[in-house]
C-alpha cells in the first residue's frame, strides 16, 4: 500500500487529497482545502501556509498537481505516424500562434486516441511555460515536490472511470467559478473537451437568460460532439467546485435527456480525519473529485490512457540544461583542479630538466675541452707513433752494420799456421777478394777449409795458387759475406 | 525575452567554459610537451656527456704514451748524429785515428740522400777515407770503434792494402804498412739538402 497525493488549483481553492492505494483501491483517504486566490501562488506568506499544512499533517510531499483550467489548452489532432519527438514539434509549431500562449514558450503533452497505418490521433494539452515552472517553483517551496502536472480534465475522468464508468461514451461536466469545462470520454480516453467562460454565477444566476445561456452552450455542444464525433452519448457527471450542486442538478436534468450524476466520492471510502468524513456528508466530496483523480493516475498501475503528463516536456528540457551545466561545472573543477595540483609538479620537473639540460651543456663545454685535447693527443700519439716505427725502420736496416770489422777479424781468425793476408777487399754487394802467402799448399788450402766452418764467410773459394822454388806459396781467394744480397751465389 | 536572456547567458557561459577549459588543457598540454621535448634533449646531451667525459679519461692514459714515445723518439734520436755530433766526429776523426795508429790521409763526402723509405730528417751522407796504417789489427779496432758509433756509421766498402813492398804480411802483426780504402755512409739528422753543411748554429 502506497501513498499518493493529487493537488487541484481552482479559481478559489487549493485542494489537496491523500490517499492510500492499493491494486487501484483507496483504502484511505485525507482531505485538505486551502481557499487563495491567483496572486497568492507568489505570497510568501501563503506560501509559508501551505509548509505547514503539509508538515503539520505529514502530507506525502510528492504530487500530482492539475492547473486552474483556464491556464491550460486541450485539443485533438491527427498527425502522421512520425516519432514521439517530431508529434511534439508539430504541436509546437502550432500553438505558439494561439491567443492564450502569445507566442511564449509551451510546456505540453500528448495522449494517443487512436493510432492507424497512416494517421495517429491525438489529443494535447499545454500551458505556459512560466505558469508551470512557477507553480512548480511555488509548491517545491511548500515543500511539495512535483511529481507531473495533468490537466483536470483527465484527472476526473479518472476518478469517473474508477468509481462510475470506464467504457460508454459519457461527459464531465465540470463547473468552476467563472468557467464551465467539458471533457468527452469513451474507453477511458478523453477524446474532446469544451471550455466556455460562464460558471457556477451564471448557472445558479436568477437571470434566466443567463441559465439558459450556459445551458444551451452545453447542449449545443453535447449534440455537436455527439453528431460530429459519432459518440452516443450514455452519461453525463456533473462536478461542481463550489458546495451547491443540486440546482446545477436540476438545472441540467431539465433540459438534457441523458443521466444526470453527481461525481460523489463513493461511501464505502474511509477518511483518517473525521471532519474529511462530515465534510462528505455534506457535500458528497464532490469538490475533491480532481485531487482524488490525480491521487489515482499516481498509482504505476494506472498510469494508462489517462496520463498525460504536461511537465515532462519541458522539465527534460531543462534537465538536460541543468546536466549540462553540471557537466561543466565538473568539467571545470576537474580540468582547474587537476591543473591546479598538477601544476606546481609540472613547472618544477620543468625548471628541474632545464637546469639539468644547462648543467650537462657546462659540463659538456668542460669535457669537450678535455676531449679535443685527448683528440690532439691521438693525433700527437699516432704521428710520434709513425716516427717512431720510420726509427725502428732505419735501425733495422742497419741491424748489421757492424758485419764489416767481425768479418776482417774472422778472415785473420781463420788463418792457419804460416798463411797470411796480403790484402782484402770487400765490397757493397757483400763479395771479399783476399790476397796472401802460405808456406805451402798445404797450408794455404787449410785456410779454405777453415773459412768453410766460418760465422760470417761462406763459399771461400782459391782461385789461385802459385809457388816458386824456395819461396813461400801465394795465393787469391774469393768469398762472399753471409746473409747479404749475392748469397745466391 | 526572459528565456532569450537566459539562453544568452548560458551561452555564454558555456563559451566562457570551453575556452576556460581548452586554455587550461592546452596550457598543461604544452607545459607537457616542453617536459617532453626537455627530457629528450637531456637524454641527447647526457649521451654527449659521457662520450666526452670517456673521452676526456683517455686523455691521462694518452699523455703518458705521448710522453713514453716522446722518450723512446729522443732516445733513438741520440743514435744518431745530428749536425754537431757530427762535426765534433769529424773534427775527431784524425785523433781517433791515431789512437789506433791510422793516418787519415783524405776524407770525401757525397751529396746526401734521404734515409730510406721514410720521411725522418735522417738523411745518408756518403763519406770515403783514404787511412794507411802498419797494423791489420789496427784497422780492424778502428773499424769496430766506427760500427759502435750508435747507429750513426755503417761501413759499405773496404780495401786494404800492402802499399809498400812485402817485408812482412798484413796479418803478421809487425809493421807491413796498409794502405786503406773505406767507404762509409753516415746517418745524420740534419735540415741540409743536396750536400752536408753545417746547420748547428753554433
Amino acid at each position: 500500500m502506497r501513498k499518493y497525493t493529487g493537488i487541484s488549483i481552482t479559481d478559489e481553492f487549493i485542494r489537496i487529497a491523500e490517499a492510500e492505494i492499493e491494486s487501484g483501491n483507496i483504502k484511505s483517504l485525507r482531505l485538505e482545502e486551502i481557499p487563495y486566490e491567483k496572486s497568492d501562488l507568489k505570497d510568501a506568506k501563503f506560501i509559508k501556509k501551505i509548509r505547514s499544512i503539509v508538515k503539520k499533517r505529514r502530507l506525502y510531499n510528492k504530487a500530482f498537481i492539475a492547473l486552474n483550467n483556464s491556464e491550460v489548452i486541450i485539443k485533438d489532432k491527427i498527425v502522421p505516424p512520425v516519432k514521439k519527438n517530431e508529434i511534439f514539434k508539430l504541436i509546437e509549431a502550432e500553438i505558439k500562434d494561439y491567443a492564450i500562449f502569445n507566442h511564449q514558450n509551451v510546456s505540453l503533452g500528448f495522449n494517443v486516441i487512436e493510432k492507424a497505418k497512416d494517421k495517429i490521433k491525438i489529443i494535447w494539452a499545454g500551458t505556459k511555460e512560466e505558469t508551470l515552472l512557477s507553480t512548480i517553483k511555488t509548491f517545491r517551496k511548500a515543500g511539495i515536490k512535483s511529481a507531473g502536472i495533468i490537466p483536470s480534465n483527465f484527472a476526473l475522468g479518472k476518478f469517473v472511470g474508477t468509481f462510475y464508468e470506464n467504457k460508454a461514451p459519457l461527459v464531465i461536466i465540470n463547473v468552476d467559478n467563472t468557467k464551465t469545462t467539458l471533457t468527452f470520454m469513451e474507453n477511458e480516453k478523453v477524446l474532446y473537451t469544451y471550455i466556455q467562460d460562464l460558471g457556477i454565477k451564471e448557472a445558479t444566476s436568477n437571470d434566466i437568460n443567463l441559465r439558459n445561456t450556459w445551458l444551451g452552450n452545453i447542449l449545443t455542444t453535447i449534440t455537436f460532439v455527439s453528431r460530429n464525433r459519432n459518440l452516443s452519448i450514455q452519461k453525463v457527471f456533473v462536478v461542481s467546485q463550489k458546495d451547491s450542486i443540486e440546482p446545477l442538478i436540476q438545472l441540467l436534468s431539465s433540459r438534457l435527456s441523458y443521466p444526470i450524476i453527481p461525481t460523489n466520492l463513493p461511501e464505502d471510502i474511509s477518511f483518517k480525519n473525521e471532519e474529511d468524513y462530515l465534510r462528505m456528508q455534506k457535500t458528497g466530496g464532490i469538490e475533491f473529485a480532481k485531487a482524488v483523480g490525480l491521487a489515482l493516475l499516481g498509482e504505476k498501475d494506472a498510469k494508462g490512457t489517462l496520463f498525460c503528463d504536461i511537465s515532462k516536456h519541458v522539465l527534460v528540457e531543462k534537465k538536460s540544461v541543468g546536466i549540462k551545466i553540471t557537466t561543466t561545472i565538473i568539467l571545470l573543477a576537474l580540468i582547474n583542479g587537476v591543473a591546479f595540483y598538477f601544476y606546481p609538479y609540472i613547472n618544477n620537473t620543468l625548471m628541474s630538466l632545464q637546469t639539468n639540460i644547462s648543467n650537462t651543456k657546462n659540463k659538456i663545454e668542460i669535457a669537450s675541452k678535455a676531449a679535443e685535447q685527448t683528440n690532439k693527443l691521438k693525433n700527437e700519439l699516432s704521428t710520434l707513433g709513425g716516427t717512431l716505427s720510420q726509427y725502428e725502420t732505419v735501425k733495422k736496416d742497419l741491424k748489421n752494420r757492424s758485419i764489416t770489422s767481425a768479418l776482417l777479424a774472422e778472415l785473420k781468425a781463420k788463418l792457419p799456421p804460416g798463411v797470411f793476408i796480403n790484402s782484402v777487399s770487400l765490397n757493397e754487394k757483400g763479395d771479399i777478394a783476399i790476397s796472401g802467402t802460405g808456406t805451402n799448399y798445404k797450408t794455404v788450402l787449410d785456410y779454405e777449409v777453415n773459412l768453410s766452418s766460418a760465422k760470417y764467410i761462406k763459399n771461400a773459394t782459391i782461385h789461385s795458387m802459385s809457388k816458386s822454388s824456395g819461396s813461400a806459396a801465394t795465393f787469391s781467394m774469393s768469398a762472399y759475406v753471409k746473409g747479404a744480397n749475392n748469397e745466391k751465389k | 525575452m526572459k528565456r532569450n536572456k537566459k539562453i544568452n547567458k548560458l551561452a555564454v557561459f558555456f563559451t566562457i567554459s570551453i575556452l576556460e577549459i581548452v586554455s587550461v588543457a592546452g596550457f598543461i598540454g604544452y607545459k607537457s610537451y616542453l617536459i617532453g621535448e626537455n627530457v629528450k634533449t637531456l637524454h641527447k646531451e647526457t649521451a654527449t656527456l659521457q662520450e666526452k667525459t670517456a673521452l676526456a679519461q683517455v686523455a691521462n692514459d694518452l699523455e703518458q704514451q705521448v710522453s713514453e714515445k716522446e722518450s723512446e723518439i729522443e732516445k733513438d734520436k741520440k743514435l744518431f748524429f745530428e749536425d754537431v755530433s757530427l762535426m765534433n766526429f769529424l773534427k775527431n776523426l784524425y785523433g781517433t785515428a791515431s789512437v789506433y795508429n791510422l793516418s787519415v790521409n783524405s776524407i770525401s763526402f757525397g751529396g746526401l740522400k734521404d734515409a730510406v723509405n721514410t720521411n725522418l730528417s735522417i738523411k745518408m751522407l756518403p763519406v770515403s777515407l783514404s787511412i794507411v796504417g802498419n797494423k791489420y789489427d789496427d784497422i780492424v779496432n778502428f773499424l769496430s770503434f766506427l760500427e759502435k758509433k750508435g747507429y750513426s756509421v755503417k761501413p759499405n766498402a773496404i780495401s786494404i792494402r800492402n802499399s809498400r813492398e812485402i817485408k812482412k804480411p798484413l796479418s803478421a802483426g809487425g809493421k807491413a804498412g796498409a794502405a786503406v780504402s773505406l767507404s762509409l755512409t753516415i746517418y745524420v739528422q740534419t735540415n741540409s739538402t743536396g750536400g752536408w753543411s753545417y746547420q748547428g748554429g753554433g
